[in-house]
């Protein structure tokens, strides 16, 4: 016999009656008619009716990331890297920056300094494309083939390299561009992102790791120096 | 119907214990999750081979230097941390491919560097019974360069499932710098 | 036995045997019938291991003795011998280590042929050798019999006996699950 069924109430009541004054008829007849479990589903369906009323029961917005406007020069703290963009150029071919253009295309140079603030190496190319991107790029070459960025080091011309945990690289990331896409004093917009720090909950010896969704962390707006062919720089590696 | 066997309050708490020291007992001797990644630790001293599974490391040279230089024009200044050691794999050749050399100062894990590319990895597939010698040289924060260093050599990066570990202690505080280490390119063993 | 159910419950008060069908007698029905069952299920897993078993048996050499031939996958292969490599093989042998070539003879048939060529020692450590360099033994698409070189380094206290695994994967089939492979004697 359960608390809410009418014969253990029955037993119960008398005691009670004679310390407080009888409920009304009327509430005595349904406490006696209602079992004990109607009451608490009934009250929880009311709960949660009044709850999707008042727009509780809505998905929760999502988390709104700050996203910096940054000047050139001035540095972005992702977490896992901390990127200072530093000048847009724009030249003729760029031997060694993973960039070989057709004709018709120029090279988009963009150089910056990676710090790894991991404890472990960071392999630059792997989600360069997720987190730099550049706004008015077309999608495809002129010649069919994907546009892709290429990430080198500025002083030895190491392609995608690994950046040592501490440790700042200084590295250009190219993409081709249609020669007359661009020109001298032009600004281009550069949006950078940061990578979400994947935890494996399922398989829990699996190390956690760096990987996209990307994020939306800056953007920035860069005027482009036209170096034409380049003859005045010094050709990387 | 026989009557029911009675136990007294005892026995059926002792049973009661007795059954949750037994779950105690299973649960202390289960191995945790990470079993599998545990490795068996061969500690390696310079110029000496040490072995493990499949595979037999003899460290030549240990050094921290302030550059590097390769064998094809290439330099590089910074603080260095380069090991010279010949390999070699001893009985099986498909599965011979060694994937991770690691340097571990602290809490950080540095790998072999890139620089200029890949041409002087120390990374790849070994020989049974004959030994390469390579380099691997790690460009390191300076802030390291006076700490204790662990140089990690195992075949597999990822899966690690309880296999072979050589390992190299040093105090870089204990080593001088030199001004430039070589960077051979790999090579049969002489 | 016309209504064993209500023997067995009017004759379980009473404790006597005297009277009473044996147990073996009350149950025969059920005591045949798991019989049958016993021996239905005993072939049929048995069964089913046992093609199971010979699926996966199919991974073993095909052993070939020295000197001696096989039909493969349409192909004839061998013989095939062990000899010191020649300037032509282009193998560059580091001091302390040996080269050897492991050279044997294909007759194509129509299939288009991959191979891949191990060579194990039998004694020892039973160790085992990857070709020196990328190397396509077979042809995939043969025009006539050709013969295959495949050059190994080895070190020099590797005396043998030697065997040469040789895989075939036939390019145009649809590959098998474990396939069986060729061993070379070859000394």
């Amino acid at each position: 016999m359960r608390s809410g069924d009418a014969a253990t109430d029955d037993a119960a009541k008398p005691a009670l009656e004679q310390k407080r004054a009888p409920a009304p008829k009327w509430v005595r007849s349904a406490a006696k008619a209602l079992p004990a479990t109607w009451v608490t589903t009934g009250a929880l369906v009311l709960f949660l009716g009044v709850t999707a009323l008042f727009g509780g029961l809505a998905a929760a917005p999502p988390v709104k990331h700050h996203i910096a406007q940054l000047a050139p020069g001035k540095a972005l703290d992702t977490g896992q890297l901390e990127v200072t963009v530093r000048r847009a150029v724009l030249i003729d071919e760029l031997p060694g920056s993973g960039t070989v253009p057709d004709d018709g295309e120029r090279v988009l140079v963009v150089t910056a300094t990676m710090k790894n603030l991991t404890d472990a190496p960071v392999q630059s190319g792997v989600f360069a494309d997720e987190q730099i991107t550049v706004d008015g790029l077309p999608a495809q070459r002129v010649n069919g083939r994907d546009e892709v960025a290429s990430v080198a080091r500025v002083d030895d011309a190491t392609l995608s390299p690994d950046i040592q945990p501490g440790l700042a690289v200084d590295v250009a990331f190219t993409w081709p561009v249609p020669a007359d896409l661009l020109h001298a004093d032009d600004t281009i917009d550069v949006h950078l992102s940061k990578l979400t720090w994947f935890e494996p909950k399922f398989l829990s010896d699996e190390a956690p790791f760096w990987t996209t969704p990307t994020i939306k962390a800056a953007d920035m707006r860069l005027a482009i120096d036209d170096v034409g062919a380049g003859a005045d720089q010094e050709a990387a590696g | 119907m026989k009557p029911p066997r009675r136990f007294s309050p005892l026995a059926r708490w002792g049973a009661g214990v007795g059954l949750v020291v037994a779950a105690w007992g299973v649960i202390a001797v289960t191995p945790d999750d990470h079993f599998a990644d545990h490795v068996f630790v061969e500690h390696a001293h310079l110029d000496t081979a040490v072995d493990g599974r499949d595979i037999r490391i003899t460290l030549l040279d240990f050094e921290k230097a302030q550059s590097v230089q390769d064998a094809h024009g290439w330099h590089a200044d910074g603080t260095w941390v380069v090991a010279t050691f010949e390999a070699e794999a001893l009985t099986n050749e498909k599965e011979s491919n060694l994937q991770r050399i690691e340097l571990h100062i602290g809490d950080r894990t540095y790998t072999p560097s890139d620089r200029p590319d890949e041409r002087t990895t120390p990374l790849g597939h070994l020989a049974v019974g004959i030994p390469a010698t390579m380099t691997a040289a790690f460009e390191i924060d300076a802030d390291d360069a006076a700490e204790h260093a662990t140089l990690e050599i195992a075949y597999d990066k990822i899966g690690r499932v309880l296999d072979s570990e050589i390992d190299y202690d040093a105090d870089l505080a204990k080593l001088r710098a030199v001004p430039s280490a070589k960077i051979a390119d790999r090579k049969w063993s002489e | 036995m016309s209504e064993p159910q209500r023997v067995g419950v009017a004759e379980r008060a009473p404790l006597s045997p005297a009277g009473r069908p044996s147990w073996l007698r009350r149950n025969v029905i059920s005591l045949a019938v798991l019989a049958v069952l016993l021996q239905v299920a005993i072939v049929v897993i048995g069964g089913n291991e046992w093609l199971t078993a010979k699926r996966n048996l199919e991974f073993l050499p095909i052993h070939v003795a020295s000197g001696g031939r096989v039909e493969y996958a349409q192909s004839t292969f061998g013989p095939a011998v062990l000899r010191a490599p020649t300037a032509d093989d282009d193998l560059d042998v580091p001091s302390g280590a040996r080269g050897v070539v492991v050279h044997f003879d294909v007759v194509p048939g129509d299939e288009a042929l991959l191979c891949s060529v191990v060579l194990r020692e039998t004694g020892g450590s039973r160790r085992q050798w990857d070709p020196a360099g990328l190397v396509s033994p077979c042809q995939s698409e043969p025009t006539g019999p050709y013969s295959a070189d495949v050059p190994f380094l080895l070190p020099s206290d590797a005396k043998g006996p030697f065997v040469a695994d040789v895989s075939v994967s036939e390019l145009e089939r649809k590959p098998r699950f474990l396939p069986p492979f060729i061993r070379f004697s070859v000394g």
